[in-house]
């Protein structure tokens, strides 16, 4: 049915409390609802730019007495990644799953440190904790990246990251 | 160092009034501080007088430092005609440190990543003070995070030489690189394997200086012809292997940019130049050696020749693509201050029409007549532009000392019309901004900014903005601009600084247009 | 009205300096591609790239195309991840038959985006061709179809050369195929950069043809490229001279409009119309009518 969202009882749902974006539910609805291939699992119909947007605490309760377990759990990556290319105007992005309860440790070198390091690392930190992945060492070496490339390498990256094994 | 009172000058920048007991004037002003009456050009002392029959070539560097007696303190020069293919300043530097002199001043017309030995030479004491000109690459680093004590002085062409005459910059030796000297001193740069072109500026040093030694790897018969410097200034010669490397002093000719976005800012500046009043017959301009400013060059000329106008003199910093202009008959002059390409170096030699000028004759604001008030435009670049049309060309965005200023504050105030062409930004650094690092060149001078995304007028020219609006040339407000680098690469932090200064920027009259701190690093 | 496309190059998608250098090429099209310029490896990469800079960077007045991969090799996964981003059209590679444009109109439908996205189906094979104007009629979303002359040459086991006789029917075909579907046709490239004679003249012989544009494979082109299709100072005379002597028939009542001796019908009119329009839209100064 176009518009609604069936989610089976065995699948685990990670939210976060607090209402979560567009983007995060898009993420979340990849890797739960689609295969490898870009196709949908099982009977569920889905549109891409409107499910689960704003699923606050009260309407996770509603969807638990369905029957949906719903749990808080950061995300550990699976394996070592990396994205971009030592070009002009290009980031390299590179991740190695850490020890856990080590957290994100996040090393950036950067063309254009002085002006912009801190946007950089905002970036970085925003593109990942949409995710909700922690225990990672992030390395970042920026040539001037535009914030949409320097996003799109570190999503990238990730999606390297924690990609199901065929 | 600084000995505290601080003001705000014409362009809103606080200057020191003194440093290291020497007082400053703030910036008043373009024209505001012409030079006062009763102070006099300070000439120098006779120096070495050769009876007849008394030779003065010696045979190695050493024998002319000793010769001139050069002592611990005293200020010496050069030129920077030989670009990063100089050896003149690092052998003159190498003997003066091995010979054990100290607390030298410096005071080059510029610095250049290959004088880097300098750096040294400074932590060991060897150097004290620079007096520039200015500095880049490496050296300019360097000073940036603190290298030296005391600051340097960056001046502009036509700067550098008021100072000198003027006494606030007294040389005491004249080192003069020169590709082609004779037995008694008379020397040109357009003869021998590193032959450079002009040897504009380094008239002023060798007429003001104590002393002066021409330092050559090729001779000819006295005198030499053309004489750019002649043996009355020169009291020494000295004849060693190399003075530069000629693949590093004059490239074969240098591009033309390819890049699609800066033909088109090229493009569009010479759209500027047709629909203003200084595009007539006998037009009067000056480009940059940079890749857009040789497409200016070309568009401009292609122009010309589709309206049949041709113009009166062309003045640079020189190339081929200028040189063809002149031997189409598009051009009837050039005046040549620095030949970048050896086609410009050879046009300089057999043309009549192309000649060398000095750097005072260029751009000095304080004789009675310099060449940078007859332009009709000039094109220039720029790291960053401000709200208020002030341009920096001294500092990277993260407040590094980058580039010099050469002759562009000069050129700025000369030229009836000022353009700007830069690209809006470079990788991920906004060249329109709300406060530049430094203020090289003030507002007031400068006309028009052409970028890839728009042109901005200087609300001061309001015949312009309609002459432009009337010719269909779309154009933005300077803000506009501001708000679409900004929005392309977010809005930068501006950089750091400690309290030290390490740059005295002095506009070409002498006054104090602003100073540069030094870069605390980012952590 | 339909869109502007003389000229339509190609970003690399996943070349983030390329793509920055989008905005200020001035060409009617920029083609944001997913396909041939990006390795197999970093088609993921390409792919979240190309979205956040159709949503970021502001191409101006550039339409915003994005080139997918063939739809049996991963055109649906960019199909999935692309669309969101809200590019105006998407060129569908290598297509042979009216199926080829069903699933990405299908696909489109499923994302339903705000802005409307046009199809632009790629000729590149003989089984295309062929089916040329079946693939032209196929859906309603489609503005034009373009034809991609080096595949094509490949195809057929021939030799691409200058003079192009090699590509001279399947071109023809492509434009007969456009018109009769009532959409653009669009040319493939000129490949030798450093020819600009070369570039001129087979420009001028397309536009002849009918083709509405073509793509460019170096900056440097475009302007050559736009200058071939703007009508020129003889042409447009013409159309002027045309309208202003339909404009004398009608107010004479006569119903037939003559220029320089020769009477001239509504195809003509039309034709001239369309000129001039066009013409306005380029902004070139249309020329006062001499009779």
């Amino acid at each position: 049915m176009e518009g609604s969202l069936y989610i089976p009882e065995s699948w685990v749902l990670h939210v976060v409390p607090e209402q979560i974006s567009a983007r995060m539910s898009l993420y979340l609805a990849q890797h739960m609802l689609f295969d490898s291939q870009g196709a949908l699992k099982g009977n569920v119909c889905y549109r891409r730019s409107w499910p689960v947007v704003g699923v606050t605490v009260g309407k996770m309760r509603k969807l638990t007495q369905k029957g949906v377990v719903m749990t808080v759990q950061p995300q550990k990556i699976l394996r070592e990644a990396e994205a971009g290319m030592l070009d002009k105007g290009d980031v390299v992005i590179q991740l190695r799953p850490g020890p856990n309860g080590s957290g994100i440790k996040l090393d950036i070198e950067s063309k254009v440190m002085s002006l912009f390091g801190d946007q950089i690392k905002s970036s970085v930190l925003e593109e990942i904790d949409h995710y909700q992945l922690t225990d990672m060492q992030v390395s970042v070496r920026d040539l001037g990246a535009l914030d949409y490339a320097i996003r799109a390498r570190v999503q990238t990256a990730i999606e390297r990251a924690i990609r199901e094994e065929k | 160092m600084s000995d505290n009172k601080f003001v705000e000058n014409a362009v809103g920048r606080m200057v020191p009034l003194r440093i290291d007991g020497k007082v400053y004037t703030p910036y008043a002003g373009a024209f505001a501080s012409p030079p006062q009456e009763n102070k006099r050009r300070v000439g120098p002392r006779p120096g070495t007088i050769l009876h007849p029959g008394e030779k003065c070539l010696v045979p190695t560097i050493r024998d002319a430092i000793e010769r001139i007696e050069l002592k611990d303190g005293m200020t010496i020069s050069f030129h920077h005609h030989f670009r990063e293919g100089d050896k003149v300043l690092n052998l003159v530097m190498e003997e003066i440190a091995a010979m054990g002199l100290r607390n030298l001043t410096l005071a080059p017309s510029s610095l250049y990543s290959v004088h880097e030995p300098l750096i040294d030479h400074i932590k060991n004491g060897v150097v004290s003070c620079i007096e520039g000109g200015s500095a880049r690459g490496k050296v300019g680093r360097a000073l940036s995070l603190g290298l030296m004590e005391r600051p340097i002085t960056l001046r502009s062409h036509g700067g550098r030489v008021r100072a000198i005459e003027r006494g606030d910059l007294h040389i005491d030796a004249a080192f003069i690189g020169a590709p082609c000297a004779d037995a008694i001193g008379n020397c040109n740069g357009v003869k021998g394997p590193s032959a450079c072109g002009p040897l504009a500026y380094s008239l002023a040093d060798a007429i003001y200086s104590e002393k002066a030694v021409a330092i050559t790897d090729y001779m000819e018969e006295t005198p030499v012809i053309p004489i750019s410097i002649s043996q009355e200034y020169v009291g020494t010669v000295v004849k060693i292997d190399d003075i530069g490397d000629p693949s590093l002093i004059a490239s074969n000719t240098l591009q033309i940019t390819k890049d699609p976005v800066n033909l088109n800012i090229a493009r569009n500046a010479v759209r500027v130049i047709e629909n203003s009043e200084a595009f007539h017959d006998g037009i009067r301009f000056q480009t940059g050696a940079g890749g857009i400013s040789l497409a200016v060059t070309k568009f401009l000329g292609e122009r010309m020749k589709q309206r049949g106008i041709r113009a009166s003199f062309g003045m640079g910093g020189t190339t081929e693509h200028m040189v063809k202009l002149l031997e189409e008959g598009v051009l009837d002059k050039i005046l040549t201050i620095q030949a970048f390409d050896q086609y410009a170096i050879e046009s300089l030699m057999k043309d009549y029409n192309h000649i060398e000028v000095s750097a005072g004759f260029y751009a000095n604001p304080h004789n009675r007549g310099t060449a940078v008030n007859l332009l009709d435009v000039v094109v220039l670049g720029a790291t960053e532009v401000d709200l208020n049309f002030n341009v920096n060309v001294n500092t990277h965005s993260d407040g590094m000392l980058q580039y010099p200023t050469g002759g562009h504050s000069d050129t700025a105030a000369g030229a009836k019309l000022t353009i700007i062409t830069a690209p809006l930004v470079r990788g991920r650094i906004p060249v329109v901004v709300d406060d530049v690092v430094v203020v090289s060149t003030p507002g007031e001078t400068i006309d028009v900014l052409v970028t890839d995304q728009g042109i901005a007028v200087n609300p001061r020219r309001k015949e312009l903005i309609d002459s432009l609006t009337d010719a269909g040339v779309p154009l933005k407000s300077i803000e506009e601009l501001r708000d679409i680098a900004y929005s392309i690469t977010g809005v930068p932090r501006k950089p750091e600084f400690t309290d030290k200064i390490v740059a005295l920027v002095e506009y070409r009259d002498g006054t104090l247009i602003d100073v540069l701190r030094e870069v605390k690093p980012f952590v | 009205m339909d869109r502007l496309r003389r000229s339509r190059i190609y970003l690399p998608g996943n070349r983030p300096r390329m793509i920055q250098k989008g905005p200020g090429l001035g060409a009617d099209a920029v083609i944001l591609d997913l396909e041939d310029s990006v390795s197999p490896e970093q088609k993921d990469a390409a792919r979240f790239l190309v979205t956040r800079a159709i949503e970021t960077v502001n191409f101006g007045q550039s339409e915003v195309m994005v080139r997918i991969n063939p739809i049996s090799n991963g055109g649906l996964v960019d199909l999935s991840v692309v669309l969101e981003a809200g590019p105006d059209s998407v060129v569908v590679p290598k297509c042979e038959s009216k199926e080829d444009v069903l699933v990405v109109e299908d696909a489109i439908n499923k994302v339903n985006p705000k802005k409307p996205v046009a199809i632009l189906p790629m000729i590149e094979t003989a089984r295309g061709i062929l089916s040329a104007f079946e693939i032209a009629s196929a859906s309603s979303m489609i503005d034009a179809i373009t034809f991609g002359g080096e595949d094509f040459t490949q195809d057929i086991g021939a030799t691409r050369t200058k003079a192009g006789k090699e590509i001279f029917w399947g071109r023809s075909l492509v434009v007969i195929a456009a018109k009769a579907a009532g959409v653009q046709a669009l040319d493939t490239v000129f490949s030798d950069t450093k020819d600009e004679e070369g570039l001129r003249r087979d420009t001028i012989e397309i536009k002849e043809m009918g083709f509405d544009g073509r793509a460019a494979i170096h900056p440097a082109q475009i302007e050559v490229i736009h200058e071939c299709f703007t009508p020129t100072e003889q042409e447009m005379q013409h159309a002027a001279n045309v309208l202003f002597a339909a404009e004398l028939a009608r107010h004479e009542g006569s119903g037939v409009a003559v220029v320089r001796g020769k009477m001239v019908d509504k195809p003509i009119i039309e034709r001239a119309e369309k000129m001039i329009r066009f013409a306005e839209r380029l902004q070139v100064t249309v020329p006062a009518p001499t009779i």
